[in-house]
């Protein structure tokens, strides 16, 4: 219960500021004379590409001013809304080159390169921002559910990640190389990989992308599945995903219920120190459907039954024993 | 038998110059190599030649270690060792006219080589309109040796009679201070694992796409293991599994904005492994070969274990030799439909299904093993027979955003799943008694319809009566074990999403999730006991009388059939469980980055003790940009649950706070620094037995003999880490830094009347520090040397534990890298 009041208080203090922000954001004559709302889409409102060709004016002369930037852009595979064969399924001036991104630039070349006549990323939206990159990478099962990704609905964009001019890393044009970009905001993580049994992240093994997708997937904590949409461990631990004749129920609940993924200061990456006693966390008195309870001669100042493992050594399941006793 | 450790290392001294597919491509690569330097010798910039710019670098050097204290811990957790290595290699190369003849864009990379655990090549490739191909070769070496669960090797007090400087375990590695004390895991390992994945998308702009793919993964190598029969053998296992998968996809892209994709996945798995007995050492006398007296000896394998002589007491548990074999197939195909659509306007539609059945089958499985187990007098046994299994499952995904108005939008995420798992054993069963090592069993001739045609003795048995205890197998038996598990969840996540203004957004929403989770369970069995004792197990009698499903045979044997077999009860679990999500998130400038969110939720009840019934979670961060060289990132989360069933009263907290500073003022130097604190507490009621328990605890609700004790468990991480680089001449750079973290903690001590420590706390007090230093000097034009100290410690706070007294687990290494970097 007090943990319940401890988090009451928090949630009660930001949804007040949540009303209070809205409230006050929201006048009743609101009037938005941003370039954004002259080229028919305002900074809340999902950008739809104006295709009247008069309003483009293509990336050579984007290139005559912006020309640095050009020569960078040149090198990343956005060059690629350059090439007019590449652009199948996406024809017409609105999504070619710089303008793809930054929107119709007449106006902005017009008035001699007005600033507020062009679309800037740094004054928009995280909404808006990503809106502009899942217009043509929205159509795969990575990016499939971006809009209702942990990340952007906690107000992390695409550009918070990734930076089509300025990447530090050039395959994915991100800002940094995994994990230390993670590691910008879950800093929590990056302390669990530090401890002495952990995923090998760290040491360039595993990225956090093999089990999370940044982009956000249909499972919790953006967890990917394996192939045949199972929990993502089976992935690499392939070996103990069964179907087993004789199964411990408890990985019903996941992996997670006896493991802590990331990193662990107990071996075997358990959640507790001891393996008799993770055990006996369930054997003891048995739930509604539950585990049996341990034997009275696993007596546990002898040395034997202390390790339940030693001899319930098949215990992620068995094929061949009821007790686990062998795989 | 070789020595284990050389057992465990033997695969390693080979694959020191491990040379996988990739690593062949270098030679190509090296091809592409410029013949003269251009006119740009920028390494950012790369050199342009031809139709292409190439950036390459390539650092090669070597490794000097230096371990103190247990190597074995040391090969658990760092694992590196000395010898020359490729520190890395990466080559990009992008067109210049964006037309290459094969590609337009490569990125190869690799590191690892020479000797390292970890071992990766990544290949993307690429032409613009024409194909996109991905592979990825990765290989870990997973050592493991650490010795921490209470080591059953070792005895405590002297073993009389026993050969002089015996060690259970034969020829092993020195042990701790000369002393008999085994510091091996009885599970120690040594697997490989290799993972390849290749794609390949035709037509990646195209109305039509397809995608190809293929993994390749496997996992080999040796393995110690125990089996529970009488004592616990020490067995070896050659780990051997294979995992494919082929995969082939679709994308239509007809309708506007909308994508349609088939993929269809093949998955077969393959694994033949094979465990032996090398623990073959004790004599027994009379010429009969050595036996394993198993892993167990504390307490002793039994009273006495040795006769004058040093031989081995006849009327012990021990094995003259174990086998087992089996051919494990699955074969997993795996249809998915799925689909992205905005083609209307306002909203943005996701969905997948996937159906996958697969069959899984075990062949020639075969376990044997002659010796004896005291309990029982099983003297020879030999288990055989199919197993079949099949996982269906099917999974259902819908996502939608709908903008409701210009800033306001509701997301609702379904998920359904449903995945059941039948599985059978029909395993045929030869057992054959005596009541010692040395006097052959009997076989018996009967003249009764047997359960298998089939059961041929051992080739030392004499003809007569088997000499059978009350808890004696039967002497043939089919048993056929058919057990179901299912689970099907549903769940919806609907959330609505304010969009306040473009600096602040928040989220509020509401989960439900149904679960409901089923096992049932089927047995029958068809056995006949042989005289003597033949009216023991399922046919002993009771009040006099034999109980059904039991005939009494003409030559004395009892035969057995499980009467009206039938599926039991089946136990069904049903949760719901409802939830609350809140967020809040504000950037009020470009340098500052608020987040908040929150999760309460509720189930009327859990699947396990483990699983929490209320539970709560808050996480908060900020990222403030001081200035365009400073950055500053703080966060805060904690999760709580609860289970408060009477005879559960459980809780959990993990709480974790930190901070991370990043500074670089000039090019010259950068700094970096962040630390940590997390905090993990449980605690719920076990049930146990132990003649040291402490005095007056309750007995355990519904179970004779057990009583019940709060379980309490923390644990308290403390985690720093600091980087500073630093280059005060264009061609020089240092660099120092560390990991430092540091744990202590707690847990119940099931025994607090023993008067030494029964089991150590390991690693939940313990520190762990990796401090670190570099030095790089270009010395010409392209190339630079490199020298790097590592320093790895890792240290246990003993407790006077058996354990920590004979073999602590503490090291310190020191390793010394020296390297040279070629790069343009």
């Amino acid at each position: 219960m007090r943990q319940l009041k401890s988090v009451t208080a928090p949630i009660f203090v930001a949804v007040c500021t949540c009303l209070t922000l809205w409230a006050a954001a929201n006048p009743t004559d609101q009037k938005d004379k941003s370039a954004q709302a002259q080229n028919g889409t305002d900074l809340r409102k999902k950008y739809v590409r104006p295709t009247d060709p008069a309003l483009y004016v293509g990336e050579e002369t984007c290139k005559t001013c912006h020309e640095d930037m050009y020569k960078q852009f040149e090198t990343t595979p956005h060059v690629a809304t350059t090439m007019e064969a590449k652009l199948n399924g996406y024809k017409g001036p609105e999504w070619h080159g710089c303008e793809a991104c930054h929107g119709p630039g007449k106006e902005h070349v017009d008035g001699g390169g007005d600033k507020t006549k062009i679309f800037t990323f740094k004054d928009a939206s995280p909404a808006e921002t990503s809106a502009r990159c899942l217009g043509c990478h929205q159509y795969t099962e990575e990016h499939a559910n971006y809009e209702r990704s942990a990340h952007l609905m906690n107000g992390v964009g695409c550009i918070d990640c990734h930076s089509p001019h300025h990447a530090k890393e050039s395959e994915f044009l991100l800002k940094a190389k995994a994990p230390e970009l993670c590691y910008g905001c879950h800093g929590d993580v990056r302390a669990q990989f530090a401890r002495p049994f952990h995923h090998r992240v760290p040491e360039g093994l595993l990225t956090c992308n093999d089990c999370h997708s940044p982009h956000g997937t249909f499972r919790p904590k953006q967890l990917r599945t394996n192939a045949a949409g199972d929990t993502v461990c089976y992935k690499c631990h392939f070996e103990k995903q069964g179907p087993y004749v004789y199964q411990h129920e408890a990985l019903v609940e996941g992996c997670t219920i006896c493991h802590s993924p990331h990193g662990s200061t107990n071996q075997r990456l358990l959640v507790q120190n001891q393996v008799n006693l993770l055990c006996l966390s369930c054997h003891s008195v048995p739930a509604e459907v539950g585990p049996p309870a341990t034997p009275t001669f696993h007596k546990q100042n002898t040395t034997k039954y202390q390790s339940c493992t030693l001899c319930h050594m098949a215990i992620h399941g068995s094929n061949t024993s009821v007790v686990f006793f062998t795989p | 038998m070789k020595n284990i450790r050389r057992i465990l290392r033997e695969s390693t001294l080979r694959e020191r110059f491990f040379r996988p597919l990739f690593l062949f491509l270098l030679t190509p690569v090296f091809l592409f190599a410029p013949t003269a330097f251009a006119q740009q010798t920028d390494e950012q910039k790369g050199i342009d030649q031809g139709n292409y710019n190439i950036k390459q670098s390539i650092e090669f050097g070597g490794r000097l270690t230096s371990v103190t204290g247990n190597e074995q811990t040391y090969d658990t957790m760092v694992n590196l060792q000395q010898g020359p290595r490729l520190l890395n290699f990466t080559t990009e190369m992008r067109s210049l006219d964006h037309r290459g003849t094969f590609f337009d864009r490569l990125y190869f990379s690799n590191f690892g080589y020479g000797g390292d655990p970890n071992v990766v090549s990544a290949l993307r490739i690429s032409k613009n309109t024409w194909y996109m191909f991905d592979a990825l070769f990765r290989h870990d070496e997973n050592f493991w040796d650490y010795s921490l669960l209470a080591n059953p090797f070792n005895q405590v007090g002297p073993v009389a009679n026993a050969p002089a400087n015996y060690n259970p375990i034969a020829n092993a590695p020195p042990n701790v201070l000369n002393t008999q004390i085994v510091a091996t895991s009885p599970h120690t390992y040594n697997s490989r694992r290799n993972m390849q994945n290749y794609g390949l998308t035709i037509l990646p702009d195209s109305k039509v796409r397809l995608r190809l793919g293929y993994s390749h993964n496997t996992i080999y190598g040796p393995a110690f293991e125990t089996l529970h029969q009488g004592t616990e053998q020490f067995l070896l296992q050659n780990l051997s599994a294979t995992m494919n998968q082929y995969r082939l996809g679709v994308d239509f892209r007809f309708l506007p904005r909308t994508n349609i994709s088939y993929d269809q996945t093949w998955s077969y798995y393959k694994t033949d492994p094979g465990t032996t007995d090398e623990n073959l050492q004790f004599s027994v006398g009379g010429g009969f070969p050595p036996v394993d007296l198993g892993v167990t000896w504390s307490p002793q394998p039994c009273s006495p274990t040795f006769n004058p002589g040093s031989i081995v007491n006849p009327a012990c548990s021990a094995y003259y030799s174990y086998f087992s074999h089996r051919q494990s197939r699955l074969r997993a195909p795996t249809e998915q439909v799925s689909m992205q659509s905005t083609f209307f306007p306002t909203l943005q539609l996701s969905g997948k299904y996937s159906y996958t059945g697969s069959d899984f089958n075990v062949y020639n499985y075969q376990q044997a093993f002659p010796g004896l187990e005291s309990r029982s007098f099983l003297s020879n046994f030999l288990q055989t027979g199919p197993m079949q299994g099949r996982h269906t499952a099917s999974y259902a995904d819908f996502g939608a955003t709908w903008q409701i108005t210009s800033d306001f939008s509701l997301v609702d995420s379904f998920h359904y799943g449903n995945w059941q798992e039948p599985a059978q054993f029909t395993a045929s069963e030869c057992s054959f008694f005596s009541n010692s090592l040395i006097i052959p069993p009997n076989f018996f001739t009967s003249t009764a319809a047997l359960p298998l045609s089939t059961c041929t003795p051992p080739a030392n048995a004499v003809s007569g009566t088997p000499n059978h205890k009350s808890g004696s197998a039967p002497d043939i038996l089919v048993n056929l074990d058919s057990n179901f598990l299912k689970q099907s969840i549903t769940s919806n996540l609907i959330e609505g999403q304010i969009q306040i203004s473009p600096q602040a957004g928040a989220y509020f929403g509401y989960r439900y999730v149904h679960r409901v989770i089923a096992d049932n369970f089927y047995n029958t069995q068809n056995a006949i006991y042989f005289p003597s004792n033949a009216a023991r197990g399922n046919c002993a009698l009771v009040a006099g009388v034999l109980p059904d499903g039991c005939t009494q045979n003409a030559d004395g044997s009892i035969s057995f059939v499980t009467p009206s077999p039938s599926f039991g009860p089946p136990g069904v679990t049903d949760i719901n469980s409802n939830t609350a999500v809140l967020g809040l998130w504000a950037k009020p400038t470009q340098k500052v980055f608020l987040n908040f969110d929150a999760e309460v939720g509720t189930a009327n009840k859990t699947f396990t003790h483990l699983s929490p019934q209320d539970f709560q979670q808050v996480r908060a961060r900020l990222r403030y940009q001081a200035a365009s060289s400073v950055n500053l990132s703080l966060y805060f989360t904690t999760t709580n649950g609860q289970n408060n069933g009477v005879s559960i009263n459980g809780s959990g907290h993990n709480a974790s706070a930190g901070m991370s500073f990043s500074f670089a003022p000039s090019e010259k130097i950068s700094a970096q620094l962040g630390y940590n604190y997390n905090n993990i507490s449980s605690s719920l009621l076990i049930c146990f037995v132990s003649d040291l328990a402490q005095p007056g605890l309750q007995p355990c609700p519904g179970v004779t003999g057990l009583v019940q004790q709060q379980s309490p468990y923390s644990s308290a991480v403390s985690t720093g880490f600091i980087d500073v680089l630093w280059s005060p001449i264009p061609r020089l750079s240092v660099e120092v830094g560390g990991n430092l973290s540091s744990a202590s903690g707690s847990e119940l001590q099931l025994n607090p009347l023993s008067t030494i420590a029964t089991i150590p706390t390991g690693p939940l007090n313990s520190t762990w520090y990796q401090p670190y230093g570099s030095i790089g000097f270009r010395f010409a034009k392209h190339w630079t040397g490199r020298a790097r100290w590592d320093y790895y410690s890792y240290h246990e706070n003993l407790n006077n534990s058996y354990q920590d007294f004979y073999a602590p687990r503490s090291f310190h290494s020191n390793l010394i890298t020296l390297s040279v970097r070629f790069a343009f």
